[in-house]
């Protein structure tokens, strides 16, 4: 069970909440999960075993080769995947809370027999 | 010779309808917008006149005129080209353009400002037509006429208008669907738009379906559903361009494409002759059920239109023989066709004008009011059942004698359908102008000058040409068919034997004797009434016109689309399973089928 | 100056997007002067991209593999161009309309400003960040009348929307995973040698992402959030929608399978028949749902389907030709489905309805207005000389020259299907009561209010555009030449 088969599972698991569940809530948690689920897929894929932290002090530059750092590049990439995350996580709550507002419910079958 | 002057023709109708459109402007009064629209076809009237007599100078010379427009642009450039069918169609065709816009003048109460640049974009559409070089020309001007058309039909705006629009508007274009995909058929096989040449066996496919594309354009049986419900919604003006011109672009394309690869055949196949006959018994079909409808019709224009039917079967009968004189009876044929047709419409307008009815019961008497329409309506009717000296008759006996030449049973069906059509207009005609003046149409008066004027022009039209037959069959017939058929020479036709006078005799005799047993039987009458206790005749009627099956299939797709639409589900669930179910079938097929 | 041109045409529409936040006065000058400006830097580059240089662009100064860069090259500035055009009508279109406040614009500039920085990055997860960022704008824009069915549709669009940029990020983690960079070109360079060792994972992601795209595009079966967003959306927003936005998905596409994954493992595994058939799949399923709605709107919705389906087909046939028509119906599409949803607004304005139905007698109102939705749908159709018969017949052509000759038959049932349903709207178009007196409807509402000027000039240029793109295709096609070649050889005529 490599890194990347347990994010491909966590993925699976936030499609079928997205797809399965009437929520509208717990569709957005699917959502949501779906998000981690793809960090922890681009985090290990730059995973290197016993890898170092891409940190390079002055001085220190020319003794490690890079072979042995973990890629940093996901890392990064990730911070940017995890803020978008979380700006779609926030407009969906509040696009619920309006729709809560007007139909008094979050069950996506009775929402979706509103005319 | 190269020369910009079909380029002209084409474009200066175009050009004049915009500007109409900026300088008409609606807030004038009738009388202001109808001073400029006048103007505007004086312009029309001399500057086409122009353009076309300096084109049929060059062209009576032995030259073929091209014109093009972007040639570099291979797939949508536009290349024209002046021989002598697209002279003399082209000549036809604004003949009869100038006496309906003329007879609009008076006849058209409302939206002048868009009937006159739709009938002008018509114009130029038709010329387009007729001077396109290749297929793809020949198709944009094609669905430019239809559109236009289909704008005319409705300008009445009513509701049966709108119906019949919609009818006509979707059955054309799938006619024209047919001619694209054959036009793309022919350029796949053949490297260019030029012709359709019968090479391998998507040629064959590609004629048969620009064939199927022309018959839905002529109008004829089967495929004739549209014509009887346009002609009587659109206003008699549009019905007579249409009746005399609209429908003859599809005889044209048949004449101008398919002609040419009736006789040029393969050694082995009779594909030629496969399609000569489909062209004939189409004809054939068309002449008989258009007149036997045509009989019972008790709305005028809508019996017009049935006759509209029933003579586009004489043309195609004459196209499809693939003889000489075939073609030059078709195209005689083609050409009075326009005149009295047209001549016919305008005549039934006119009694619309006046009265202000189309049904038969309520109409009669009307000689003495409008001695006029009369007269020349009953010019008009002669020559539509071919009795001498009128036009109608010139061209059936070259189409007899073509016939003769192939079977002789198809001369008894021309007879028969003559005298059939006779019948009816005796039906028509008497009806209409004769018999008991009804008490509402005591006050009814001729109709004014402009309305009369391409009447009396046309009914003269269609004496001149029955007289000067041999001249007219020598002159233009014979010089439209150069580019067709090799070599040229001169047709002689002996108009004024025995035989022909005599059998124009049996026709009126067979005529008469029809229309007494007929309205003894209780088959025509003025109303619907009478003749709808003819039961197995009524059986016969509604199986003849084909009309049913098409609605059918559009309420079923209509219907089977509505269904779709009722199961089509709104829960997001659904939706996104679905998503989830095609990325599962694009692995599966990625992974196991492909690799 | 000139060597920052590329982000610039990125950055002007954004930094207008936050001062529109802070004027209250000058919000529509601010935003059209932004958008002006974007279009004025495109232009300058245009002889250069049109000539065939590819303009890169290195953000911050770092190259290569590390640093994010900006490519313009011919596809690219193609599908710029149409979405700064169209941007601009948009905006200018939505000025009469009072109820838009200071947000709407925000929004509509921040949705431009990623759309061309979706187009222009050649950094794949860039890219996903500004679709996001696109994504984000639209959901908004589409709620933005917070009704109740506004809410409902611009959540169904979030939730298939997150799924489909899940999927596209998926993918982009897999070609990350082989290739260990996130450059387009780059990615393209060592993929051949990473498709040899693991075949499983390039066509994970190129399913993955075909299917994340396709949510975008709203192909047949993913198409679940398209009718109701379009639909429901304010009228310049459905015109942004249906013109643009969707486009910016087959621009994704094209990119993804035509430059990462290059033509040839892409025919290798033979997924240009994935693309073919979902093309057909929505071109008929768009064409028979547009047939059954009563609402106009609904209508044109599924009538983008069905349009995009041709696309795809275009797309899937992958020859010279067939991408040629492709591109080129694209640019059609936009302005013709903009044009029509323009009409719209103004008739469900007029008319106060929008069921077919309701609108008869429009064409004595508003003569023009009806004229360009005339002439748009028929192109709509395919009828010359509009734009929409130029492409189609292209694809058409390239369709039985590379052997699908069922192809054509079936765009053309689909077209006679299109004429159904649109000349059933012409037809309640003109229906409507025979006015007498030429002179007495000119009191009811001829007159052209100041405000109705913004609303129909959009209209004229666009339908302008449509006649003249159809008389002169060639205005288009070499504007989509560069592009094609590109895709295809790589290189540039």
């Amino acid at each position: 069970m490599t890194p990347i088969n347990i994010s491909l599972l966590v993925f699976m698991i936030g499609l079928y909440g997205v797809t399965s569940k009437n929520n509208l809530i717990k569709k957005i948690m699917g959502l949501t999960i779906m998000n981690g689920s793809i960090v922890l897929f681009f985090i290990s894929i730059g995973f290197r075993e016993t890898g170092l932290a891409p940190i390079l002090e002055k001085g220190t530059t020319s003794g490690i080769s890079t072979t042995i750092l973990v890629d940093p590049l996901p890392q990064a990439l990730m911070l940017t995947a995890i803020v978008i995350g979380i700006s779609v996580t926030a407009l969906a709550l509040a696009l619920v809370v309006k729709i809560y507002a007007k139909y008094k419910t979050l069950d996506i079958q009775q929402l979706s027999k509103e005319r | 010779m190269n020369s910009n002057l079909p380029l002209l023709t084409v474009i200066i109708p175009f050009f004049l309808a915009i500007t109409v459109v900026s300088f008409v402007k609606e807030r004038f009064n009738r009388a202001q917008q109808l001073r400029l629209i006048m103007v505007i076809i004086f312009i029309v009237a001399i500057v086409m006149a122009c353009l076309l007599g300096l084109m049929l100078f060059e062209i009576l010379k032995g030259n073929t005129i091209h014109s093009a427009f972007l040639p570099q642009m291979v797939t949508f450039g536009l290349r024209l080209q002046v021989d002598g069918l697209s002279i003399v169609i082209a000549l036809v065709g604004f003949l009869l353009w100038l006496a309906v816009s003329i007879y609009s003048i008076t006849y058209i109460k409302t939206d002048l400002i868009r009937y006159y640049s739709l009938l002008l974009i018509l114009l130029g559409a038709i010329q387009g037509t007729v001077l396109a070089k290749d297929l793809i020309s020949f198709y944009v001007f094609i669905e430019m006429t239809t559109v236009a058309t289909y704008l005319l039909i409705i300008h009445k705006r009513s509701v049966d208008a709108l119906q019949a629009g919609y009818k006509y508007i979707l059955m054309t274009l799938v006619g024209a669907f047919l001619i694209f995909l054959s036009i793309i058929l022919v350029y796949v096989d053949t490297g260019s738009y030029e012709v359709i040449v019968v090479t391998k066996s998507g040629g064959f496919i590609a004629a048969v379906l620009f064939l199927l594309g022309c018959f839905v354009k002529a109008g004829v049986v089967p495929l004739h559903t549209w014509l009887p419900d346009a002609h009587p919604a659109a206003p008699s003006p549009v019905s007579a361009f249409l009746s005399g011109m609209m429908i003859k672009i599809g005889a044209y394309g048949i004449i101008r494409f398919i002609f040419p690869i009736l006789n040029f055949d393969l050694p082995a196949t009779n594909f030629g002759e496969i399609l000569s006959s489909l062209i004939m018994s189409i004809g054939v079909a068309s002449m008989l059920i258009g007149v036997l409808l045509a009989l019972a019709q008790t709305d005028v224009k809508r019996l017009l239109a049935y006759h509209s039917i029933s003579q586009m079967g004489y043309i195609l009968l004459g196209i499809g023989l693939g003889t000489k004189l075939g073609l030059a009876g078709g195209l005689y044929h083609l050409v009075n066709h326009a005149m009295f047709k047209g001549l016919l419409f305008l005549c039934m307008g006119a009694v619309t004008y006046s009265t202000g009815t189309r049904k038969l019961n309520n109409l009669g008497g009307l000689w003495k009011r409008m001695p006029i329409t009369t007269f020349t309506c009953i010019i008009a009717a002669l020559a539509i059942s071919g009795i001498p000296p009128f036009n109608g008759f010139a061209s059936k006996t070259v189409l007899a004698e073509a016939v003769a030449n192939y079977n002789f049973m198809l001369k008894f069906v021309m007879m028969v359908t003559a005298a059939l059509t006779f019948a009816s207009f005796l039906k028509l005609i008497g009806y209409t102008f004769f018999g008991e003046p009804q008490k509402q149409l005591i006050t009814v008066k001729e109709v004014p000058l402009p309305m009369l004027l391409p009447m009396i022009v046309l009914a003269i039209l269609c004496v001149f040409l029955g007289i000067n037959a041999q001249f007219v069959l020598n002159r233009f017939i014979v010089f439209a068919m150069t580019g067709l058929v090799q070599p040229r020479s001169i047709l002689k036709i002996e108009f004024w034997t025995q035989g022909t006078v005599l059998e124009a005799l049996f026709i009126i005799t067979l005529g008469f004797v029809a229309y007494i047993v007929a309205s003894k039987l209780g088959l025509i009458g003025r109303e619907k009434k009478e003749f709808e206790m003819g039961s197995s005749m009524v059986k016969l009627i509604k199986y003849l016109s084909v009309d049913r099956i098409y609605c059918n299939i559009a309420v079923l797709i209509d219907k089977l689309c509505k269904k779709l639409d009722s199961i089509q589900p709104r829960d997001l669930n659904i939706h996104l399973s679905w998503v989830i179910l095609t990325l599962i079938a694009l692995f599966v097929v990625l992974f196991f089928v492909i690799i | 100056m000139s060597i920052h041109i590329p982000i610039l045409i990125i950055i002007s529409p954004l930094l207008a997007a936050f001062l529109v936040l802070f004027t209250r006065k000058h919000k529509i000058i601010l935003a059209t002067v932004s958008i002006i400006a974007s279009i004025v830097f495109t232009l300058t580059l245009s002889s250069q991209v049109l000539s065939g240089d590819k303009i890169i662009y290195h953000l911050g100064g770092w190259r290569g593999p590390i640093g994010i860069s900006l490519v313009v090259d011919g596809l690219s500035f193609f599908f710029s161009l149409i979405t700064l055009g169209l941007g601009l009508l948009v905006i200018i279109y939505s000025i009469p309309e009072r109820r838009y406040g200071r947000t709407y614009y925000f929004l509509l500039l921040i949705s431009l400003s990623s759309m061309i920085g979706v187009i222009y990055t050649a950094d794949i997860f860039n890219m996903y960040v500004f679709y996001e960022l696109l994504s984000l704008a639209v959901y908004l824009l589409i709620a933005y009348p917070k009704t109740g069915v506004t809410l409902r549709a611009s959540f169904n669009y979030l939730i298939m929307g997150g799924v489909g940029l899940s999927f596209f990020l998926l993918g982009v983690g897999f070609l990350y995973a082989m290739t260990g960079t996130l450059d387009i070109f780059h990615i393209a360079e060592r993929l051949p040698a990473a498709f040899n060792s693991s075949t499983r994972m390039v066509l994970m992601s190129i399913v993955l992402i075909v299917t994340g795209m396709g949510i975008k595009i709203a192909v047949f079966p993913l198409h679940g959030w398209l009718p109701d967003a379009h639909s429901m959306a304010p009228s310049p927003v459905s015109a942004l929608l249906s013109g643009v936005t969707v486009k910016i998905g087959i621009y994704c596409l094209i990119r993804v399978v035509y430059t990462v994954f290059s033509t040839e493992i892409f025919l290798l595994i033979g997924s240009h028949n994935i693309l073919m058939v979902l093309g057909v799949v929505s071109l008929l399923f768009g064409a028979s749902m547009a047939l059954a709605q009563k609402d106009l709107k609904r209508l044109l919705a599924y009538s983008t389907i069905n349009q995009l389906g041709i696309v795809l087909i275009g797309l899937g046939i992958g020859t010279e030709l067939g991408l040629t028509g492709a591109l080129f119906h694209v640019l059609n599409h936009a302005i013709m489905k903009s044009t029509l949803f323009f009409c719209a607004g103004i008739m469900i304005a007029e008319t106060g309805t929008r069921e077919v139905q309701g609108l008869n007698g429009f064409s004595r109102q508003q003569p023009v207005i009806t004229f360009a939705f005339v002439i748009a749908s028929l192109g709509m159709i395919g009828i010359p000389p509009i734009n929409g018969f130029a492409s189609k017949w292209l694809i058409c052509l390239a369709a039985v020259e590379a052997g699908y000759t069922f192809l054509v038959v079936i765009i053309l049932t689909a077209s006679a299907i299109a004429a159904a349903y649109y000349f059933r709207v012409i037809q309640v178009l003109f229906s409507g009561p025979l006015k007498q007196d030429p002179m007495h409807a000119h009191e009811g509402g001829q007159v052209i209010h100041g405000g109705n000027l913004f609303r129909s000039w959009p209209i004229y240029i666009l339908a302008a555009a449509c006649l003249l793109l159809g008389l002169i295709p060639t205005l288009g096609i070499s504007l989509v030449k560069p592009a094609v070649s590109l895709l295809l050889f790589h290189v540039v005529p």
